[in-house]
């Protein structure tokens, strides 16, 4: 630039340069040049990304669609999640007074039923342990009106020796429950409230279902964002060509795509959240009345702050990732005629 | 950026250089036969031949639209044949080129075709960019059109648009493919002249055209091609040695 009265130079300062840079500044303006060109690209991002968003919005038709495709395909595992989440979270509430009876045979020595006692109150699942007495029971049945007369007519006390347990709310209760059956003296174990139990069970099973589920319709966005991408790529095919012409790099032209894949999931993520948000409202009136009747305060609730985060990160990363996989090998094999 | 490998540029070397590349379509015959010529750094010249005669090859060979099936096409002193393909979009940014049919984007204006380089390249933005693409646009003389779309201009004003984007990134190397087919004479004088006050700027300037009254009242030295061979080089384009 010493000689800038030569057109040449002045023109095309970089002409004579081997690396094509501009005309050789000095370091501070050279890392000052870096930072303005580090802004550059930020900018460049983030006018891609509300330029994509431009794009889709005037698509409507088609954009819409793919949107609410994913949305619905995010929504079924979402909301088996919230469902077995709210299984899970409720049902425990109202295993409160859960007890397990543990009944002897008959004529079962009383000594014995308390040597079994002292060694179920060591088990880790439990919190209290009761026996209830042949002659404590019979008590209790004398109680009760109308009783008194047929325990008279019975002679001799034909009831065995009970006992009582309270298990731990979030202990699973059948292996303890095929432990006590196969002791010896013991006649028959009963599982209060075993209704329960398997509503419990079935929600781990519901949760188990939510994951496969969601891992299923993980491959099926990752499928409709490619599918739409793909064809997004092949209407614009011209454009890619004309782009390649001029000195676009693979990168630049898949850039828009990407954040189309983006907005796709980010839209359709946010669509499952709603959707999963009215279920949960729509719900909660029939699921409200059938608590009340077990004294129950329990709500159901619908996806936390971090289950929403994470099914927006869910929807944007298989977007992307849908994106990416579509267009990566397909531009590439765009040449320009 | 990448970096140029083959042979480091001197101010010596052309900034184009043909050694005898032939040019073979998977589907026709030879487009080119046993082409050599060099031009000059700084030159500019002119391409001509009758339609079908290889005048696109030649220039789409050098933008590396192509690859030659024989021979060395070297431009702005780097063997084509031993670019990476990731350096192809980067080479081509150093190219500016001139399509006998346009090539714009259809669904943008003149404004955003004109800056597709720029664009491309990342720099320079903002305020800088639209300065650049309108300077680019008032030297075609389509300043008046810039939020107009391709398909509503003339043909003559796409190929200016086509100009304009050519020009706009301040190419090392300008390659025009019939830049003044559509052109009625006062509009190809004027591009003409505009080819060569950037020429008079540095810049390198090969044009394709088969007007051969307006070619010859520019003085400027000429290749001939007849049916893929060069009939006649100028004494200012034949290749050293
Ligand atoms: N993609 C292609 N596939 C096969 N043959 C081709 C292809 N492109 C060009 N050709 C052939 O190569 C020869 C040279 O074509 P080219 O386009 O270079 O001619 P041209 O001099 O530019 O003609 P015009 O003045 O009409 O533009 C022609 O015979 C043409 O048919
Ligand atoms: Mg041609």
């Amino acid at each position: 630039m010493k000689r800038s009265n030569q057109p040449v130079n002045r023109r095309h300062p970089r002409r004579p340069v081997k690396p094509p840079v501009q005309a050789a500044p000095a370091t501070r303006a050279e890392r000052s040049s870096l930072r303005r060109r580090l802004r550059a690209y930020g900018d460049i991002h983030l006018q891609t990304a509300r330029e994509t968003l431009q794009r889709l919005v005037r698509l409507r038709h088609v954009s819409l669609l793919t949107s609410v495709v994913i949305g619905l395909t995010l929504a079924l595992p979402a909301g088996l999640y919230v469902l077995a989440d709210n299984v899970q979270t409720l049902l425990p509430d109202w295993r409160a007074d859960a007890q397990l009876s543990v009944f002897f045979k008959p004529g079962t020595d009383l000594e014995r039923a308390r040597d079994r006692l002292r060694e179920w109150e060591r088990r880790p699942e439990l919190i209290r342990a009761e026996l209830i007495t042949p002659d404590d029971a019979l008590a209790q049945m004398r109680q009760l009106p109308g009783f008194d007369a047929a325990i008279a007519a019975l002679g001799e006390n034909p009831l065995p020796p009970v006992v009582v347990l309270w298990p731990k709310l979030d202990r699973e209760l059948q292996p303890l429950v095929a432990d006590l059956q196969r002791v010896a003296e013991v006649d028959r174990v009963q599982l209060d409230r075993e209704w329960l139990e398997r509503l419990l069970a079935l929600g781990v099973l519901v949760g188990r279902l939510a994951r496969l589920v969601g891992i299923l319709f993980a491959v099926a966005v990752l499928v409709v964002v490619g599918n739409t991408i793909r064809m997004e790529v092949q209407n614009r095919r011209s454009e890619i060509e004309i782009i390649k012409l001029v000195g676009g790099t693979d990168r630049f032209i898949q850039r828009p795509f990407l954040y189309a894949g983006i907005w796709y999931g980010l839209s359709g993520a946010l669509l499952a959240w709603f959707i999963v948000q009215v279920s949960v409202v729509v719900m909660s009136g029939p699921v409200g009345r059938l608590a009340a009747l077990y004294h129950s305060e329990a709500r159901l609730h619908g996806l936390d702050f971090g289950q929403f985060v994470f099914l927006i990160l869910a929807g944007v990363g298989l977007g992307g990732m849908g994106a990416y996989w579509a267009v990566r090998g397909q531009i590439r094999a765009i040449e320009p005629p | 950026m990448a970096g140029d490998p083959g042979a480091a540029p001197t101010a010596a070397s052309p900034i184009v250089r043909f050694v005898s590349v032939s040019k073979r379509y998977d589907h026709g015959g030879e487009a080119l036969k046993d082409v050599s010529f060099a031009l000059p750094r700084g030159q500019m010249a002119f391409l001509t031949g009758r339609s079908g005669a290889g005048k696109s090859t030649l220039l789409r060979l050098i933008a590396l639209l192509e690859r030659p099936s024989r021979g060395q096409v070297q431009v702005c002193g780097a063997q084509l044949a031993q670019l990476a393909r990731r350096q192809i979009p980067y080479h081509r940014r150093r190219v500016g080129l001139i399509f006998q049919d346009h090539r714009l984007l259809a669904d943008r204006t003149v404004f955003e075709n004109v800056a597709l380089p720029l664009i491309i390249a990342g720099r320079p933005a903002g305020e800088e960019m639209a300065r650049r693409v309108r300077a680019a646009l008032d030297q075609v003389s389509l300043l008046h059109r810039e939020t107009a779309c391709p398909p509503t201009l003339s043909g003559g004003e796409q190929q200016r648009v086509g100009i304009a984007r050519a020009i706009v990134g301040k190419p090392e190397l300008l390659l025009a493919d019939e830049p003044t087919g559509n052109l009625d004479p006062a509009l190809s004088r004027d591009i003409m002249d505009l080819f060569r006050r950037l020429n008079a700027a540095g810049t390198s300037v090969l044009v394709a055209s088969h007007d051969l009254t307006l070619i010859r009242s520019l003085g400027k030295p000429m290749l001939v091609l007849e049916d893929g061979e060069l009939s006649h080089v100028d004494e200012a384009l034949k290749p050293a040695g």
